[in-house]
């Protein structure tokens, strides 16, 4: 069979785009489609030269992971499309995420806060009704058939009756042909017995903030007049479980009190029956740009850490606990399935608008959580598409904001990018490049920090342990 | 499809129609036959002769044999009975032409090549029209019976003009569905009550082609699968296990996972020795000794990847015991034969048994599994 191969493909072959770069393990090619290979530096000469003396195998495997074909097809082309389409769905999707700032109080003081949040006793933050039904009616012309709606804050169940409100709405939405799925993304410092059965009996799943054991997550997290929050947050936690609502997701916010402490953070995740931890790395805004002195780490600590951490994950699924983290799991589906998965931080072009967008409870719209950030904090208006009061979807749409920052995100078209073998996989947050080089007048090496992840996640990958290589495909086939 | 020697009287040609009577007796059976387009009776006896002569078109066997109520039959001028439908069977198959545009190097058909093909697609609606089944379920094979696009959809709308409860099991290339209009044409009539079942043989076009024989399958195959899921078809994918493949199986199984994630089904397939495959045995045959470890790792890869995946026509005593719930009686029963040492077996029940073609090849590997 193999002299069948040399004789019909391997003289004469077409190299179809790839990127390249040379790792510790070899050669590591990926394409627009997102497949991958890794060639011994020898074969990937004689492969770019079209040189003879290549296995026949190998040449196969280049040709069923698109690399090379023998003969370009109207249908070989056509497949290809398809597969760079499924990769790329979110842009057919249209806004599918639509964040609902209900209130901008907050009952607690995060020393990270990036929402930069007001006190829990001013009532001017909050969305009014009519506010709400006109964000509503501009979900409703977004042609996504799948709307999730998520309630932000401050602490949005400050503001209930803006949430009761518009889940209430839910008919009319599924009336307009959508599926609907609702978020609350909730401090769960103060969830009365009756708003818990609202939310229970209305599907809508939380999503809190848990940075850990009592002794972690109480550094940060404390209410206005000082006082830590864990034990609350496992007790509305165990009370949502106990009426059966499984539905809880918990985020985490590195920062520098935590970062070396990452596996009690783990073990704390496990012990209240979490699946799955995210090793969220701060964002500077907001109260986390003023307090960047106790905050913020240098980066090759933060890639350290999440490296070690990942050892100990893989540590515990090797024990036979389940457990994993969600920026890898994410980064896994791009690269080993083939679809792609919403990360509207990281995807080309980015996901602001026309992944998600965000309402302010004042009706202002903005491409995105870090936009609304950049115009509390900076009064900058780079990011902010309109008022719902004033103008709608299709005028944000049109405006000079959209276009500038989709055009600016394509990666494909950025210098350094454009070439980079993770490119098929990456994305950048058009609002953070923004901030960064306007404010601090520096680019941050935020492209590092990412690279020196994709280094990290191809390693396990291409693993020589096969229980590695094998956890890590059914984390990216997952969910 | 069960077949039957006899003599024909009064019978030109082929004469379809359907048992609509049976009656046992001691010393044979009689089946009253409705005959085609309400062209009158026939009658069939197996067993001794009850009366002298047949004054009417009538069939006649001296070994006594059975037909059920519900089953269409076909009477041939030359002495045949062939069944063409059992009633209430799952199995029953439409094999509507010999013509191929694929030469497979396994193919357990004999394709015809030039001349003398035979197109049933005609016959196969005079079958469908005298079913009488509620739900009939069928298998449309061939040979290729996409080859004739119209036909194929002529013999659709005949099914479902008598009955729209009728079902589709599809063997096809799908190489024809490369052509959207065709896939979106198909769909008008199919979407929800058919399955196309497509083989991929290896994830490089080079070998696939190689293994197929016609430049440019893999990719035509895979746009056609693409073509039908996306209009809302059914799909399954198969594979056989090859000399060709089952180094790369692996590579194959991860090809499978990323461009046909929608595939309902995934089967992996022994080979069946006959025909072509025989011809090419030298070339194609793999030793069940070699399946195991190659099989655990594509059922793995299919299992973690949600896609249902089955295997099929291979022995349980030649599987590893985690893959046996994966393994599926897949033989039909005018196929299947057991070795001797299967009487000594505890699971005979529950296995596929051996193609009767490949007893000889594969009964050294057959090793009773006592309980």
């Amino acid at each position: 069979m193999r002299d069948i191969c040399r004789d019909t493909l391997m003289n004469e072959y077409i190299h179809l785009p790839f990127f390249f770069q040379r790792t510790p393990y070899g050669v590591l090619l990926t394409n627009d489609i997102g497949e991958h290979h890794v060639l011994e530096d020898d074969d990937f000469e004689k492969f770019v030269k079209t040189k003879k003396g290549i296995h026949a195998d190998i040449l196969c495997e280049l040709e069923g992971k698109f690399f090379c074909v023998k003969k370009m097809t109207q249908e070989m082309i056509e497949i290809y499309a398809t597969r760079y389409r499924t990769k790329k769905y979110f842009i057919f999707e249209s806004t599918s995420l639509h964040m609902i700032v209900v209130t901008n109080r907050c009952n607690q003081s995060c020393v990270y806060c990036h929402a930069s949040s007001d006190d829990a006793y001013m009532t001017s933050g909050d969305m009014s009704v009519d506010t709400a039904d006109l964000t509503v009616k501009n979900i409703l012309m977004s042609p996504s058939r799948h709307i999730k709606i998520e309630f932000q804050g401050g602490e949005p169940t400050l503001n209930f009756e803006i949430i009761r409100h518009v889940v209430s709405q839910r008919g009319v939405l599924e009336g307009h042909g959508k599926a609907v799925s609702f978020v609350v993304c909730s401090n769960l410092l103060n969830v009365s017995d009756e708003e818990m059965k609202f939310l229970i009996d209305n599907k809508v799943s939380i999503s809190t903030s848990l940075d850990g054991p009592a002794y972690l997550h109480d550094q940060c997290r404390v209410i206005n007049s000082g006082g830590g929050t864990h034990d609350k947050v496992v007790n509305t936690l165990s009370r949502f479980r106990e009426n059966g609502h499984d539905d809880v997701a918990a985020l985490l916010t590195v920062h520098k009190g935590n970062i070396s402490c990452l596996h009690d953070v783990v073990d704390e995740y496990l012990r209240l029956g979490f699946e799955s931890v995210f090793i969220r790395g701060l964002n500077p805004f907001g109260r986390c740009e003023k307090n960047a002195d106790i905050l913020a780490y240098e980066q090759e600590e933060f890639i350290s850490a999440y490296k070690n951490i990942m050892e100990y994950i893989i540590e515990f699924n090797k024990k036979g606990v389940r457990v994993s983290e969600e920026y890898f799991s994410m980064m896994a589906r791009r690269i080993l399935t083939p679809f792609g998965c919403g990360f509207v931080d990281m995807q080309s072009p980015a996901g602001g608008a026309i992944c998600g967008l965000m309402y302010d409870a004042d009706g202002n719209v903005f491409v995105s959580d870090e936009a609304r950030m950049m115009y509390r904090s900076h009064a900058d208006t780079a990011f902010l598409l309109g008022n719902v009061h004033v103008d709608t979807r299709s005028e944000w749409f049109r405006s000079e904001n959209v276009e500038r920052m989709l055009r600016d995100s394509v990666l494909e078209c950025i210098p350094g990018c454009g070439w980079c073998v993770f490119a098929p996989y990456c994305g950048v947050d058009p609002v953070r490049i923004y901030r960064d080089t306007r404010m601090d007048g520096i680019s941050r090496d935020i492209c590092g920090g990412k690279k020196a992840l994709f280094e990290y996640i191809f390693s396990k990958i291409y693993s020589e342990d096969a229980f590695v290589r094998r956890l890590v495909r059914s984390w990216a086939w997952q969910r | 499809m069960r077949g039957f020697r006899g003599v024909s009287y009064n019978i030109a040609g082929s004469l379809y129609g359907r048992v609509d009577a049976v009656k046992s007796d001691a010393l044979g059976e009689s089946c009253l036959v409705t005959c085609a387009d309400d062209s009158g009776y026939a009658y069939v006896r197996s067993g001794s002769l009850l009366e002298g002569v047949f004054l009417k078109r009538s069939w006649h066997a001296h070994e006594r044999m059975h037909l059920s109520v519900g089953d269409v039959i076909c009477l041939s001028s030359d002495g045949r009975l062939i069944v063409e439908y059992s009633a209430g069977s799952r199995d029953n198959v439409f094999c509507v032409t010999d013509r191929c545009n694929h030469r497979c190097i396994m193919c357990p058909q004999h394709v015809v090549i030039s001349g003398g093909a035979v197109d049933r697609y005609a016959e196969c609606c005079r079958v469908a029209r005298l079913v009488e089944d509620s739900s009939p379920l069928v298998g449309i094979t061939g040979g290729e019976p996409l080859i004739a696009p119209d036909k194929f959809v002529g013999l659709v709308e005949t099914c479902l003009d008598s009955n729209a409860n009728w079902s589709f099991q599809v063997l096809t290339n799908a190489t024809a569905c490369a052509d959207y209009q065709l896939a979106k044409q198909l769909a008008g009539y199919l979407k929800g009550r058919a399955v196309f079942c497509v083989p991929i043989y290896s994830d490089s076009a080079s070998v696939h082609d190689q293994i197929v024989g016609s430049h440019g399958g893999l990719w035509k195959a895979t746009l056609g699968v693409h073509h039908l899921a996306c209009e809302g078809i059914d799909t399954e994918i198969r594979t056989v296990l090859l000399s060709h493949n089952m180094h790369r199986f692996r590579s194959l199984v991860e090809f499978i996972c990323k461009n046909f994630p929608f595939a309902g089904h995934v089967a992996l397939m022994g080979q069946e020795m006959i025909a072509n495959a025989r011809i090419n045995m030298d070339r194609v045959w793999v030793e069940p000794s070699e399946y195991g470890g190659v099989l655990v790792d594509a059922v793995e890869l299919l299992d973690d990847s949600r896609i249902n995946v089955s295997i099929y026509n291979i022995p349980l005593c030649m599987l590893p015991e985690n893959l046996w719930k994966y393994a599926s009686r897949s033989i039909s029963e005018w196929k299947v034969v057991h070795a001797e040492k299967c009487s000594e077996c505890s699971v005979r029940s529950e296995c596929c048994g051996i193609f009767f073609s490949n007893l000889k090849y594969v009964e050294k590997y057959v090793v009773p599994i006592r309980s």
